[in-house]
């Protein structure tokens, strides 16, 4: 034991370095076991917020698309509504059209048959009586200007047509007295026209003093004698209604031979 | 006296160092079992943070999947609805 004092003094130096042993563990603690925690918890707690903020939007999303879903099912219902709105229209057009191809049918078929009735109308009407025949070729050539006109339904102008023909019709059955300018041995003379349905035609000059009738199978006026006259007068007072009626004998004629 | 003076030293310091010996075993062994004690907190804290990880990874990849299959639901949606619509205006 030369240098006690050097045993001391290592063992003074190793008193010194025990803290700096300490430190250097306490390091070691610090970066082993604490950061790798602290960073766990903080891996976690941004996890924790990510699916938070995730979460978020998912009801977000999931709210937009249910939206979108109760939207679809109004769409679908109002495409639906509007399909069968669709095919009730075209059933509705298809059965128009139906109609249409009927009337064009029929059309096809009535319009010769009106003017076939025009063409007779026309032909009995030349033929018959030489009355009212100003008011009758008038009539004729409205219903000609009629059956011309494509804008006029084909079911007015059968209407007007059968309306035509009723009354030709009604001339059969009906006594008239008018005035109209005839024309007796050459001379035009204003009298009064008789018509006696169709049976007859005759007139009377205005001072009642004189009558004829017309002859259909010669297609003239001529006179009748005194004794028809009496009877003419009574009949056109019949026919302007200023007389009852009664049983007259009046000159018929023939039936004329075609 | 000067002859007994060392050795009287030197039997002091036996006396004191025997103790202290004993006492450094004793802090070598709680030395070891801090550092053993250490290494396992150590190896649990890399596991966490390992678990950690993987959870954040998972739950990365769940949301992903979610959030697509999200868009692509809505993205589909809206393309029947576009499609509804122009069928309606058609």
């Amino acid at each position: 034991m030369k240098h006690p004092w050097k045993v001391f003094a290592g063992l003074t130096l190793a008193a010194l370095m025990l803290p700096a042993a300490a430190l250097a563990e306490k390091d070691d603690v610090q970066r082993q076991v604490e950061q790798p925690v602290q960073q766990a918890i903080q891996i976690r707690r941004d996890t924790q917020q990510a699916e938070a903020a995730w979460r978020a939007d998912r009801e977000r999303m999931t709210a937009a698309y249910e939206q979108l879903q109760q939207e679809q099912a109004r769409l679908e219902a109002q495409e639906k509504a509007l399909a069968e709105s669709v095919a009730a229209a075209r059933d509705r057009v298809a059965a128009k059209q139906a109609q249409l191809d009927a009337i064009a049918q029929i059309t096809d078929r009535v319009t010769p048959f009106l003017h076939l009735l025009r063409a007779r109308l026309a032909q009995r009407i030349e033929q018959d009586l030489p009355f009212l025949t100003a008011e009758r070729q008038q009539r004729l050539a409205r219903l000609d200007a009629l059956l011309d006109d494509p804008a006029v339904a084909v079911s007015e102008k059968l209407r007007k047509v059968f309306e035509a023909l009723l009354v030709e019709a009604e001339y059969g059955n009906t006594i008239e007295v008018y005035q109209e300018t005839v024309t007796v041995d050459g001379q035009p003379l204003l009298a009064d026209i008789f018509r006696l349905g169709r049976l007859g035609l005759y007139y009377q000059r205005l001072d009642r003093q004189a009558g004829g009738f017309y002859n259909v199978a010669r297609d003239t006026w001529e006179p009748l004698d005194k004794a028809a006259n009496r009877a003419l007068t009574t009949a056109i007072a019949i026919g302007t209604k200023r007389q009852p009626v009664e049983i007259l004998d009046m000159p018929l004629g023939r039936l004329a031979q075609p | 006296m000067k002859r007994i003076a060392p050795i009287i030293l030197a039997l002091g310091l036996a006396v004191w160092m025997t103790p202290a010996s004993l006492a450094a075993q004793d802090m070598r062994q709680i030395q070891i079992e801090a550092r053993q004690a250490r290494e396992a907190l150590a190896q649990k804290a890399a596991a966490e943070k390992k678990a950690a990880e993987a959870a954040a990874a998972e739950s990365r990849a769940r949301i992903l999947a979610d959030r697509q299959r999200l868009e692509n639901a809505v993205k589909k949606q809206k393309a029947r609805m576009r499609r509804l619509e122009e069928a309606i205006a058609a």
